[in-house]
């Protein structure tokens, strides 16, 4: 009876044909993300070797990337430069082609590679300038803000400069050094020639942006003044300068009108180094008041540079002249 | 397949290794077709039914995790009795018995290699559904015991021996 009954079982069994299968398992992987049907793929007789590669296939295929490879590779090497993975397969081949040569032709030869050498030594003395170049420029260029950060820094800046006003300079000296390096690494992303500059001074401080400023004044009056404000105060402050419309210098002119409004011993120095390189400055400016006590010397250029370079000294004493000029023009014109 | 196949071939189609899914394919639809084809009228629809089941598991394996064979036969049966119930929803009528569809049915079909025959469709016809489902998941999609045990939510005992009633019942009715 179980003989019967397996068997009738086993006879009754339904089951899809082969065909069907192969169809439904091709359509199944059609439906499956990144499935190929791969069992139902008709192989042609002409590519039947490249189907299902045998062995004396794979050797010759093998055999052919070889040889192709190699010579891939000396040319590859033919490019290299010390220091490189095939400088050495270079160097091997330069020294079979010498082998291979006649005398004459091996001199040729060996003057020959003495010029490479010397391509490729001028080659990377070339690209560790530029690669020295890329890194410095990365790092003058410090940490990158937003607009939107670069307003909080200034807040909070502003917050902590008059926190420190509190207390005397020696206990500060620390903590505004510490200020200074910090935000001096910053720019604001994405605005050209756009950067934070900070002045601090014993009793006050000033911060600039290209549209900006902020700084304190007598008896802890801040003023705050911005790009808008200073169109608004007309064109002519512009001439006055004798900077015309140069947007580095927009901020100079009011700088010139604090400055008469001002006693000048307590007042910033007007200085050329501080927009071309507020970061400089920022070091130089603790010193500047001392060196430069005395009102006439307060158009001298203080950007440190002059110290050790006499004719640049006095191509700045010409330009304060003439700034000098264009000051007392300005004041009679007032 | 082993458990350990079954892991391995797993793991690697989700890794999209196209003979994992094979062997996947070739493990499950046998069963599976088998199961189905006892519940629907045609082959047509069976292999409908089985092909929407393998594409649905194939989909979701990515998020599978495989524990045991008896864990991932019963996911696989979990999809393929919610394609069947689309099926009748479709039919809008209750799953067609045996002696209903395929005993209409003389031979295979072309995309059959067997077909049910009369004389066993008629039998199984007179087991219960749970008999039933139990000699066609251990005879023809070839689950054991414990794995039917899993399938249905009974023990492997209850099915040893409703396998054994049944398989007695349907003897005395082929011999």
């Amino acid at each position: 009876m179980k003989d019967t009954f397996d068997e009738k079982m086993t006879a009754s069994k339904p089951a899809q044909s082969a065909p069907a299968r192969e169809a439904m398992f091709a359509r199944v992987m059609e439906q499956v993300p990144g499935g190929v049907p791969v069992s139902t793929k008709i192989v042609s007789p002409y590519t039947a070797w490249f189907q299902k590669p045998s062995k004396t296939f794979a050797t010759g295929v093998l055999g052919v990337f070889l040889i192709v490879g190699m010579g891939g590779t000396v040319a590859a090497a033919e490019a290299s430069k010390p220091g490189d993975l095939l400088f050495s397969v270079d160097q091997k081949t330069e020294a079979m082609r010498l082998l291979l040569a006649n005398e004459e032709r091996r001199a040729e030869l060996r003057s020959a590679f003495l010029d490479e050498r010397q391509q490729e030594l001028a080659a990377i003395v070339a690209e560790e300038i530029e690669k020295t170049k890329k890194e410095i420029e990365d790092i003058t260029n410090g940490v990158p803000v937003t607009e939107q950060g670069e307003e909080r820094i200034t807040r909070a800046l502003d917050a902590f400069l008059l926190q420190a006003e509190q207390l005397p300079q020696s206990d500060t000296e620390g903590r505004r050094r510490a200020v200074i390096t910090l935000i001096d690494e910053i720019r604001v992303h994405g605005r050209a020639g756009d950067d934070m500059r900070l002045r601090i001074d014993e009793d006050r401080f000033e911060i600039r942006t290209d549209d900006m400023r902020v700084r304190s004044r007598d008896y802890g009056e801040i003023e705050v003044r911005t790009e808008h404000d200073d169109e608004d105060s007309g064109d002519d402050d512009n001439d006055r300068s004798g900077h015309g419309s140069d947007d580095d210098r927009q901020f100079d002119d009011s700088d010139a009108r604090g400055l008469e409004s001002d006693d000048s011993d307590d007042d910033y120095e007007e200085d050329d180094s501080y927009d071309d390189g507020g970061r400089d400055n920022v070091n130089d400016v603790s010193n500047s008041r001392d060196e430069h006590d005395d009102s006439d010397d307060r158009f001298e250029d203080h950007s440190g540079k002059d110290e050790d370079k006499d004719e640049d000294k006095d191509e700045d004493k010409d330009k304060d002249e003439d700034k000098k000029d264009d000051n007392s023009g300005k004041s009679d014109d007032n | 397949m082993t458990d350990h196949e079954w892991k391995t071939q797993c793991d690697d189609a989700k890794a999209g290794v196209q003979q994992a899914y094979r062997a996947l394919f070739d493990e499950l639809e046998p069963r599976l077709y088998a199961y189905v084809r006892v519940r629907v009228s045609d082959s047509e629809q069976a292999a409908d039914v089985v092909q929407e089941t393998l594409i649905a598991f194939f989909k979701a394996l990515p998020t599978f995790t495989y524990t045991t064979t008896a864990q991932l036969y019963q996911y696989v049966f979990t999809i393929v009795r919610r394609q069947l119930a689309q099926v009748y929803e479709r039919q809008k009528r209750q799953p067609e018995t045996l002696d209903e569809a395929t005993i209409s049915e003389s031979g295979s079909t072309p995309a059959e290699v067997g077909a049910i025959g009369l004389d066993v469709a008629a039998a199984l016809a007179e087991l219960d559904e749970t008999a039933r489902e139990i000699i066609v998941l251990h005879h023809w999609s070839r689950f054991s015991f414990k794995e039917i045990g899993v399938l249905l939510a009974m023990e492997e005992g209850t099915v040893r021996t409703r396998h054994h009633r049944a398989k007695e019942f349907l003897g005395t009715l082929l011999t």
